[in-house]
């Protein structure tokens, strides 16, 4: 009886627990603000005519910033321009081009490709299209160089204009055709310097039921770029203003010339127009005849935003969510299997970046329109411009707030009243565009940016009076027990202070206002600043010794330029509503999250696409032979790559593949199931110290026993042959043993010389071209507070070896090369770097290069992407160079031996001698390998990873021919190839381990301690000798032996 | 009846039939009558079960498995070769690293081993005076360092140590005039190792500190009145007449983990390869040849070598802290 009870007790403990946890849970997801509103946005464009810096350089129009432009315009009284169109006379255009024969400008239709027009196969039917001669008639080509385009132009009043153009993009690296416009040989305005045609990709392949794989996970419909001749109203590429731009233009004539750069292309048809200027809601309503009658009441009709007719950048894409609301065509549940319901996400964020759908209507009437989004970062609201038709309705549109909610939420468009729009639609196909804005952020934009210009300049001065020095990681050293007076010698300085703290304080309520009275992340960094400066204003004798501090606020409020930029926003469906419409449920409860997460979690047990990776629907893979590919690197990569197997080598070679995804470093796990005799067949993305290690042990197969053959029909690439079309010889070297190579080059970095333009203009250097140019130019750089970035490392001494004509090892593999004379004089240079030129030994060179006070250094591709994706605002003012050699004479010329090394991962095939034969396949092995290293898919795969992730993980093939075809302009090409011709690699030995580690420990003894530089190598010399000698006793090989051969390529 | 009786009863018992070859008597009745006594006492082997399974599949078959291959030549790929001494032999007189290795361990664990020991103890102790209510939250203050991942540590104390200016440490002296420019604390070979100890005495409060905070919980209160009845009156003279001889199992407990712990130091806050090899133990000696040379004979070897060290020092605990009985 008493158990009895104590059971019941206990039950009904556990019961009202989990009772408890179900209300608790419900409560939560119940309580979710789902609080839906719209906010009032201010409809400006100008900013405050009142810079910061004073200076006359910035009153002149060329370096200001259009927003200022148009406020000193709009502050004199232009008016915009109302006539009609006044059009380029074709005849009239002069202008040249580097990219041609003749170096003069050619019309499209001369130019010998694009006689018969232009042709081009459409991926998603395969069929051929063109774009005949008789319709590009007229237009002017852009070789894709520098084509420079000057003209006349008449105006018989002055007023503000905008620009008109039509231009069709041909083929090209996938990135944006670059305009340069002057008006009587100067900007009109900072931004004319960097206009730009975009490029139009659309999608194909999206139908679920012919697109899966054999589990049912849809496969990533594929993107192309759409060609075709479009309009465009010149505007800010990066979507900062809210309007096209408007030149202002006196009566009389005027000298123009447009530049173009960078991607091939042609124009036509430029005219200068009269600004568009869009009628407000209620001018809209009554322009279109709105009565009661005419709205619409029939039931909603809602439309999958998934696949739009074309986006501008490659990296919007449909993506997946699992959400249970989140709808689709498709017969399948995305928490069920893989599938692409949603459209944009976190890459959908850029200013500029446009999104075209179409959508068809019955119906004639006045409609709501609404969107089922999510926005993508916590409390960031995103701007837009809404266009219908390609014209935007109403001044409303222009940009339009997508208000933060937490999760999905589905609304119309609305005032700020809360009161729903309604757009006038004729029966019939539309379409509707989105156009990513900035929106009125641009001013906190603004201003923090001038303000931080105004900060630097004001550390430099106090910098100045304060002498401090700078450590060697950056940070001030300042006398604390000594009062600087600052104010006396900075008779601003208060007033500064005062100003920094206010432009602060202003900016951070603006941003939390616009973001719907939420405090974003990014706003942080600007509060921090105010509250400094605030305390500085203060307290004014902390100034001085405050330094650091301004610094790390700079660095924070730089990051939050780059975040204001980003409003990334996610779309599942659009409605046509009937007014009033109340919107179904869109956000999930707490049971269908748990449900969701339950499927998607058994589901996981049977989803496994990577096994088998190449079969897919329609496709079988029984009876064909298996191999297993080890892939160190993460999901996305391993997607794509398990898509061009499916769509490529699988049906082509008839090879089954199971792609095994391993974390981190794969070579760690190949080593125990090696032993175990179940070793995958090949693996790619290894270090290449390892293949060496697992080469002279025997587990690998050498790759130059593979000749050019055919496999099932198809063709497979030799090795010799794949490397002597596509890959630099050095790259081999590192995996050479005995005449034999292990391993093949994957990828392979490089690193080019960068500096700031603008700081070297101002001190009127050139980069330098040798190490001896860059001594020369350091005192230039010192006397002004700059510095050389070089960081200390073994990795630095590397090129100054190769330079001297030196190398690691001798040409037997079987010695130390850092005994030579030439290793010596290298040591010593570099060593000197710190010891004389006083280098800073460790530093965050891409903070330094942004806040100028390293304006020149080397960085390599990390260092590239970083510059491109998260400092927009320097673009244009830094370039990069070959980095700096040694003058040398090869042959009577004299040239600037500039060797490094690019190493990067390689490619190795497994022995499976230990395994049975049937579990051999070599021959299966190479072809995957040679497919997987071939030119299109490497530039494939190239264009997929820049796709999905950006400039940010960018990839760089050790594949010369593919690395072509990625994205750079082609000024940067020919510095990395220039670069490359000089790429040299050490091989590995027995015992080369020990370089790198002594060789460090002699940097240290030479650059910190202070010792004797030639003692201190000759030390690590003798270490790294004996330690491969040793290594070398244990594989038998003889004191006088060689383990590498083939010397040409050593040597 | 005491177990020992129990035990002789038994065995009388199941000797009563007399078999015929009395050579393989003796074996098979002692078999039998282990299985049999083994069978009667099944509760206790089943508990005992899941420990032992582990520690001689994970501890016991490893350990002599690795001291069969440190007779060998063996580089993972490919099968091992007898080597006999070999191994041993360039262990004792031509590795010179291994020598650097054992210095640098011995250092480390004759400073680290007591100190922290000590350092347990009396932290544990002093917490064992403060207010039963507030006592959880000071355990957890003390004990959190041993929960934070090696990584977390890394980064933590990297600031601390950073070797420019602005590195918490050579900020301070540098403010206070101490010093005149930053000193490179873990690329300075004279103060890699003093570095490292310090780091690690800050986070050694680990298991050892529990045990002993559990060990001063489980002393008999009664103890303490009949010590004050004896005239015991400050708590020093608790601690060392009532405390330290309560908690010997606890001690003796700690000792071991303690030697081992810091004679199998591995990767510390300096990162490996250190400079000049300063930070060289002999388990990154270890991994060094098992890990980079791929030779895991001689790997083994040096491994044996660590294991006979710890274990003839923990001998050396049980001698001095064991119960005497």
């Amino acid at each position: 009886m008493n158990k009895k009870k104590k059971k019941i007790i206990r039950n009904s403990i556990i019961i009202g627990v989990i009772v408890v946890v179900l209300v608790v849970g419900i409560a939560v997801y119940v309580g979710r603000s789902t609080d839906v509103s719209q906010y009032s946005v201010v409809n400006v464009d100008e900013m405050d005519f009142n810079p910061f810096v004073l200076n006359e350089e910035r009153l002149d129009n060329s370096f200001l910033e259009y927003g200022k432009v148009l406020s000193k315009y709009a502050s004199r009284g232009y008016k915009a321009y109302t006539g009609d169109d006044i059009p380029v006379d074709p005849e009239s255009i002069s202008g040249k081009d580097t990219g041609t024969e003749s170096g003069e400008f050619m019309m499209l239709n001369d130019v010998d490709e694009y006689k018969d027009g232009f042709k081009y196969t459409d991926a998603a039917d395969d069929s051929e299209k063109v774009i005949t001669a008789q319709e590009s008639g007229d237009a002017i080509y852009v070789s894709g160089t520098t084509t420079e385009l000057s003209f006349d132009v008449t105006m018989d009043t002055a007023g503000l204009y905008s620009l008109y153009m039509e231009y069709l993009m041909l083929p090209g690296r996938d990135a944006d055709m670059l305009v340069n416009m002057t008006v009587d040989g100067k900007l009109p305005f900072l931004e004319a310097s960097n206009m730009s045609f975009k490029r139009m990709y659309s999608f194909y392949d999206y139908d679920y039921e012919t697109n899966k794989d054999v589990v049912g996970n849809q496969i990533r419909p594929k993107s192309q770029e759409k060609y075709g001749w479009q309009s465009m109203v010149m505007t800010n590429p990066d979507g900062l203003y809210r309007n096209p731009y408007r030149f202002y233009l006196q009566k009389g004539t005027h000298h123009i010339v447009l530049t173009f750069t960078r991607e091939a292309g042609a124009v036509r048809n430029i005219r200068f127009i009269a600004p568009v200027v869009n009628p407000s809601y209620e001018e809209y309503k009554s322009q279109n005849g709105f009565s009661e009658g005419n709205v619409y009441k029939g039931n909603a009709i809602k439309t999958e935003l998934e696949v739009p007719d074309y986006t501008t950048s490659i990296n919007i894409r449909m993506e997946t969510d699992n959400n249970y609301y989140t709808s689709s065509d498709a017969s399948v549940k995305p928490y069920k299997a893989t599938l692409f319901n949603i459209f944009g996400g976190d890459q959908w964020a850029s200013g500029g970046d446009k999104v075209e759908w179409s959508f068809n209507v019955e119906e004639s009437g006045w409609y709501e329109l609404g969107f089922r989004y999510k926005s993508q970062t916590t409390y960031v609201s995103s701007f837009k411009e809404v266009a219908i038709d390609g014209k935007v309705p109403f001044a409303e549109m222009e940009e339009y707030c997508f208000t933060y909610v937490d999760g999905w939420t589905a609304m119309s468009l609305m005032d700020e009243n809360q009161n729903p729009y309604l757009f006038y639609l004729e029966s019939g196909e539309h379409t509707l565009s989105l156009v990513n804005k900035v929106g009125p952020l641009r001013h906190s934009l603004q201003k923090i940016e001038e303000s931080m210009d105004s900060i630097s300049e004001l550390v430099n001065n106090i910098v100045k009076i304060t002498a401090s020095a700078r450590t060697s990681s950056g940070g001030y050293t300042v006398d604390t027990n000594r009062d600087y007076d600052l104010q006396v010698y900075i008779p601003t300085l208060q007033q500064d202070l005062n100003t920094y703290a206010t432009t602060f304080s202003e900016c951070y309520e603006d941003i939390i206002k616009l973001n719907g009275g939420k405090v974003t992340s990014y706003a942080s960094a600007v509060k921090v600043a105010q509250d400094l400066f605030e305390d500085l204003d203060e307290n004014i004798e902390d100034v001085a010794i405050s330094l650091n501090d301004i610094n790390n606020a700079q660095t924070g409020l730089s990051n939050t330029m780059v975040s204001i930029r980003q409003q990334p926003i996610a779309a599942d469906y659009m409605v046509l509503a009937p007014q009033d419409y109340d919107y179904p449920d869109t956000q999930s409860n707490f049971f269908q999250g748990l449900y969701v997460g339950l499927v998607r979690f058994f589901s996981s047990f049977d989803n496994n696409k990577y096994d088998n990776a190449g079969a897919r629907e329609g496709v079988s893979t029984e009876g064909m032979p298996e191999i297993e590919v080890y892939v160190a690197r993460g999901r996305e990569h391993v997607d794509i790559m398990r898509n061009l197997v499916s769509e490529e080598f699988t049906p082509e070679y008839g090879i089954k593949v199971n792609i095994n995804m391993v974390a981190g470093s794969s070579e760690g796990l190949i080593m125990p199931r090696y032993v175990a005799g179940t070793a995958p067949d090949l693996a790619i993305s290894i270090t290449p110290g390892n293949v060496f290690e697992f080469g002279i042990r025997g587990a690998l197969i050498d790759l130059d026993r593979f000749e050019t053959t055919t496999y099932n029909g198809a063709e497979v690439v030799g090795f010799r042959d794949l490397w002597e079309s596509s890959f630099y010889d050095a790259e081999f070297v590192p995996y050479l043993y005995k005449s034999h190579y292990y391993g093949f080059p994957e990828t392979q970095t490089w690193s080019a010389l960068f500096y700031r333009t603008d700081i070297f203009d101002t001190l009127g250097l050139e980069p330098p071209d040798t190490w001896d140019d860059v001594y020369n130019i350091l005192p230039t750089l010192n006397n002004n507070g700059y510095n050389f970035c070089y960081n200390y490392a073994v990795a630095g001494y590397t090129p100054f070896l190769y330079q001297y004509g030196g190398d690691f090892y001798d040409a037997n593999g079987m010695v130390s090369g850092l005994s030579t004379e030439q290793a010596y004089d290298g040591f010593m240079e570099y060593a000197d770097l710190y010891l004389q030129y006083n280098f800073v030994y460790a530093a965050n060179f891409y903070m330094r290069f942004k806040s100028g006070e390293m304006p020149i250094g080397i960085g390599d591709l990390t260092f590239y992407q970083q510059l491109n994706y998260s400092a927009p605002e320097l673009n244009g003012k830094w370039a990069m160079v070959p980095v700096p050699g040694h003058k040398k004479v090869v042959n009577g010329v004299e040239v600037v031996d500039r060797s490094t090394s690019g190493l990067g991962t390689c490619c190795i095939i497994i022995n499976k001698e230990n395994q049975s034969e049937e579990s051999r396949h070599y021959e299966e092995s190479w072809a995957f390998l040679q497919w997987w290293l071939s030119d299109s898919v490497q530039s494939e795969y190239g264009r997929e990873v820049e796709a999905t992730f950006g400039v940010a993980s960018r990839w760089n093939p050790a594949n010369k021919n593919a690395a072509q075809t990625l994205p750079y302009t082609q000024e940067e090409l020919d510095v990395i190839n220039a670069q490359w011709e000089w790429l040299k690699e050490s091989p590995n030995t027995m015992g080369g381990y020990y370089t790198s580690r002594y060789l460090l420990t002699a940097l240290n003894q030479t650059v910190i301690q202070g010792l004797s530089g030639r003692i201190a190598l000759e030390d690590a010399v003798k270490i790294i000798n004996k330690e491969m000698r040793r290594k070398q006793g244990e594989f038998g090989v003889p004191v006088d032996g060689s383990i590498l051969y083939e010397t040409a390529i050593a040597g | 009846m005491s177990n020992k009786e129990e035990r002789n009863n038994k065995k009388k018992n199941t000797d009563m039939p007399a078999a015929p070859k009395k050579r393989f008597f003796n074996v098979e009745k002692r078999f039998g009558y282990t299985i049999h006594e083994m069978w009667t006492h099944k509760m206790s082997y089943g508990l005992m079960a899941p420990f032992f399974i582990l520690f001689i599949t994970f501890s016991l078959i490893p350990l002599l498995w690795s001291t069969g291959l440190s007779f060998t030549y063996w580089n993972i790929f490919e099968s091992p070769r007898w080597t006999g001494l070999n191994n041993y032999v360039y262990l004792f007189v031509d590795d010179s690293l291994f020598l650097k290795a054992f210095t640098n361990t011995l250092t480390y664990a004759v400073i680290v081993g007591p100190v922290s020991y000590l350092m347990s103890y009396f932290i544990a102790w002093f917490i064992n005076q403060v207010p039963n209510k507030i006592r959880p939250l000071y355990v957890l203050a003390f004990y959190a360092p041993a929960l934070t991942s090696a990584i977390a540590m890394q980064v933590v104390w990297s600031v601390m140590f950073s070797n420019d200016s602005t590195g918490y440490l050579n900020s301070l002296l540098l403010n206070l005039g101490l010093i005149y420019e930053p000193i490179q604390w873990l690329q300075d070979v004279n103060y890699i190792m003093p570095v490292i100890i310090i780091v690690a005495l800050w986070s050694s409060l680990s298991t050892q500190f529990l045990a002993f905070v559990a060990g001063f919980r489980g002393v008999d209160r009664e103890l303490y009145d009949a010590a004050a009845v004896d005239g015991v009156t400050s708590r020093f003279q608790k601690l060392l007449y009532v405390d330290v001889p309560q908690t010997m199992p606890q001690l003796l407990f700690s000792a071991v983990i303690t030697i081992t712990s810091s004679f199998t130091v591995g990767q510390t806050i300096v990162a490996h390869p250190s400079p000049e090899d300063s930070a060289l133990t002999i388990m990154l000696h270890l991994s060094d040849y098992s890990g980079t040379r791929f030779e895991v004979g001689y790997a083994s070897a040096i491994a044996v070598v660590l294991s006979v060290m710890i274990l003839g020092i923990g001998r050396v605990a049980f001698k001095v802290l064991g119960e005497k009985e």
